[in-house]
């Protein structure tokens, strides 16, 4: 499968780094063709512009070359792997920003000019996964309601096809956790993504 | 009371500052204390940086970057989001701001040694969002009502255990004529009015 990896942290030297290269360990030694888009290192900004916005209603909802270059991987991704630490519940902003500007009209779904319906356009992707890192605990996220997870599960879903299956792997209380249950939950990371 | 205003939309003549212009004008009239944050005429940068993430534990003082919008937090009584919603949530430079503002020190404190996280913000009593939806209702149901639950969950629990919350939400906006619009936009004034 052809597998892009979305991966969102500041920081090259955290974990969240050795999570997107234990994914894409694991997916190469399974013969998957993998691209890695690391959109902090490539400087992607996740800032709708005015000029994006306008087009937006328009044929061409893609204005921006760093935009473009994303629908490219979308198009060629058979499944798409989010790798990110869960902030405010959510995924951060460069994440956010990712979908925002690059899963526009025309690319991730078409707009009925009149009777403005939504059509999925993105059936192509067979399998959507998230790794991340929560701070708090299970019981605290879910009861604060796990907005990244309901992003990617639900929201993005949407408009691959409810049918599609989805892969979480996910470590809660990251930050009292031991070196010990780190290294596990990375074997774990590589040991699932080479059977995706 | 004092009102932070924070609004968040690419287009300065679109609807969603109509809609918090007409909310700022409400609270005025109203007596209230205003303060806005137009993020987008700002260029607020939205990504947390890497220095950001490592001195995640330091006092907030040392922030310069972030000093102004954590200021304005500690002074506001009155929280009031204003933004479309993209993706099921608020766009990305909102996110930013949270993520890079709401940080330990400003928004919350976690005692050493502690899991647990302690609210900073509780002179925050109210808390209200105004959004616009191109989708329907029950399409956002569906897509899990993400900045709802950001809002009035995760943001709600570091202001005031009592905080009121309102959710002032226009569904269908692309369907909607000039006559829903309005109507929203008379609803979001009376609510300003009464926050």
């Amino acid at each position: 499968m052809r597998v892009l990896v979305l991966f969102a942290h500041p920081d090259p030297d955290s974990f969240g780094a050795a999570l997107a290269a234990a994914a894409v360990q694991g997916l190469g030694s399974a013969g998957h063709e993998v691209r890695l888009v690391d959109l902090y290192a490539d400087g992607f900004d996740p800032v709708m512009t005015r000029h994006d916005r306008l087009a937006y209603d328009t044929d061409d909802a893609v204005v921006d070359d760093s935009v473009r270059t994303q629908t490219e991987h979308v198009h060629w991704a058979e499944a798409i792997v989010f790798v990110y630490p869960t902030w405010w519940s959510g995924l951060p902003a460069v994440l956010k920003g990712w979908l925002d500007r690059v899963l526009v009209p025309g690319v991730a779904f078409r707009l009925d000019e009149r009777t403005r319906k939504v059509t999925p356009a993105l059936q192509h992707i067979r399998h959507l996964v998230g790794i991340t890192t929560y701070g708090s605990p299970r019981p605290y996220v879910a009861a604060v309601g796990d907005g990244g997870r309901r992003t990617i599960a639900r929201a993005l879903r949407m408009v691959c096809g409810w049918r599609t299956p989805l892969t979480w792997l996910a470590l809660h209380r990251m930050d009292t956790r031991t070196d010990a249950e780190r290294r596990a939950f990375l074997a774990r990371v590589t040991e699932r993504m080479a059977r995706l | 009371m004092n009102v932070l205003v924070v609004g968040a939309h690419p287009v300065a003549e679109s609807y969603s500052n109509h809609l918090r212009d007409r909310a700022v004008a409400a609270l005025l009239s109203a007596g209230h204390q205003v303060r806005v944050t137009d993020l987008y005429a700002e260029g607020f940068e939205a990504r947390l940086s890497r220095a950001e993430h490592r001195a995640h534990h330091a006092d907030p003082s040392t922030k310069a970057v972030i000093a102004g919008h954590a200021d304005d937090l500690r002074w506001a009584t009155a929280l009031v989001l204003v933004y479309p919603t993209w993706w099921s949530g608020p766009p990305a430079i909102m996110k930013g701001w949270i993520d890079r503002v709401w940080v330990e020190g400003v928004a919350y404190t976690l005692p050493q040694g502690s899991a647990r996280v302690r609210a900073n913000l509780r002179h925050i009593r109210r808390l209200a969002v105004v959004t616009t939806h191109g989708s329907s209702w029950w399409v956002n149901a569906l897509e899990g009502q993400v900045g709802r639950l950001l809002a009035l969950r995760s943001l709600r629990l570091l202001c005031h255990p009592r905080a009121r919350r309102r959710w002032l939400a226009l569904y269908g906006m692309d369907r909607a004529g000039d006559a829903s619009r309005s109507a929203f936009a008379a609803r979001v004034e009376r609510a300003m009015a009464k926050l």
